[in-house]
């Protein structure tokens, strides 16, 4: 029997036709990293939390004066790299660690196909529901390569959005295979949340 | 089909309950074991937060509000429960019922309350640790005690999570519950659950 919140990751690829071109399946999540238990302290303790952003400094993630509207969101809309789902290339590289803070090299929003850069489309949720013996939550963003050449993603992440200044903390990072997506192709990450009685 | 090409992550819960007489003297330990049945209501909780409002079964059997973006962080999802209180934070029961785990379940079968008679247990004050590296992993633990001042030894055959959020309409709501063997209280002991949430990358 499964005993914890398992945690997937999935990748498709359609080209211009919205025909599927690459589908990884679900793919075993790992790296949640500090400030996602940061975060559920804040709200389990009643207690204000500070924690390490993706700037590398320490700033507000709770604030528990604030309405909760300001906390933990990673519902970014369209052409917003700075929260939600986010993707990169992970030049560096950077190894997955618990104490991730940020993406090594985060692939940033363009509309009119800048080089390097893709088109970032709005997060999606899907309310958990009981799937068989499972219940289950995804999250799930496309984004579109208009520049022309082909970008090479590597690393995917979660980063939420907190406070009323707007600071932004990473709290799940995955080093991933090398995923081309050629021009004028969509690539989606689903994350999978999973419970399982 | 599932591609697992490291160990399984995500995010691990882990129980433990320890058994002490009134000196302090170990009865018993389960040690670290693997909890079960987070419910549905905590995944709730998740998407709430993350960005879609939803509702959740509370503990009172109707469907509320258990995340609400105009409502302060400090009236949402609250474990931290104080001495005394038994509506709220890690729970104990006798399962009398027996109700088995289940994805959907919402309320503990049986819960022991605050109090010195039957059917009661005297609730400790919740500690929620603050998250550590530990080695290879990141834990957050969720600690209460229970102290048996009934006069008769208690067998606790449940434990669980109560979350409280005070909103529209105050509710709490069960986001973990784990059915195991009779753990033994005798009379004037105390008993420790504690709940790890642990990650590894």
């Amino acid at each position: 029997m499964i005993k914890m919140i398992e945690t997937y990751y999935r990748i498709l690829k359609h080209d211009p036709d919205g025909r599927l071109v690459k589908d990884t399946g679900l793919m075993v999540s790992h790296s949640y990293v500090i400030q996602f238990h940061e975060l559920m302290r804040a709200f389990l303790g009643e207690t204000d939390v500070n924690a390490t952003d993706v700037t590398g400094a320490e700033s507000v993630l709770v604030d528990l004066s604030d309405t909760a509207a300001t906390k933990g969101t990673a519902g970014a809309p369209a052409l917003d790299d700075t929260y939600g789902i986010v993707v990169g290339t992970n030049d560096g590289p950077t190894a997955e660690d618990n104490e991730n803070y940020k993406l090594d090299t985060k692939i940033l929003h363009s509309a009119v196909g800048a080089a390097d850069k893709l088109n970032y489309q709005a997060v999606t949720f899907v309310t958990p529901t009981v799937v068989g013996p499972n219940v289950e939550f995804v999250i799930s963003r496309p984004f579109l390569n208009e520049t022309g050449v082909t970008i090479t993603v590597k690393e995917i992440g979660i980063i939420v959005k907190n406070t009323i200044d707007s600071k932004y903390h990473l709290i799940l990072r995955d080093v991933v295979s090398d995923e081309p997506v050629d021009d004028a192709e969509t690539l989606t990450v689903a994350y999978t949340l999973r419970t399982t009685a | 089909m599932i591609n697992m090409k490291k160990k399984t992550h995500g995010v691990q819960l882990l129980i433990r309950a320890v058994v002490k007489d009134p000196d302090g003297k170990v009865l018993s330990d389960t040690g670290q074991k693997p909890a079960k049945s987070l419910v549905i209501a905590f995944l709730k909780f998740v998407s709430c937060l993350l960005g879609e409002y939803t509702e959740a079964r509370s503990v009172s059997d109707d469907v509320m509000p258990i995340y609400t973006g105009g409502y302060d962080c400090s009236e949402t999802f609250r474990a931290n429960a104080g001495v005394t209180t038994s509506s709220w934070g890690i729970v104990v029961g006798t399962n009398d019922g027996p109700t088995a785990e289940d994805n959907e379940n919402f309320v503990l079968d049986t819960q022991l309350t605050h109090g010195v008679g039957p059917g009661n247990i005297t609730y400790g004050a919740m500690v929620v640790g603050v998250p550590a590296v530990v080695g290879a992993n990141v834990d957050t633990e969720l600690i209460r005690a229970f102290t048996n001042n009934t006069g008769v030894a208690i067998d606790v055959k449940e434990a669980g999570i109560y979350v409280f959020s005070n909103l529209f309409t105050p509710r709490t709501f069960l986001i973990i519950r784990d059915v195991f063997g009779a753990i033994e209280v005798p009379d004037k002991c105390s008993l420790a659950i504690h709940y790890t949430l642990r990650t590894t990358v």
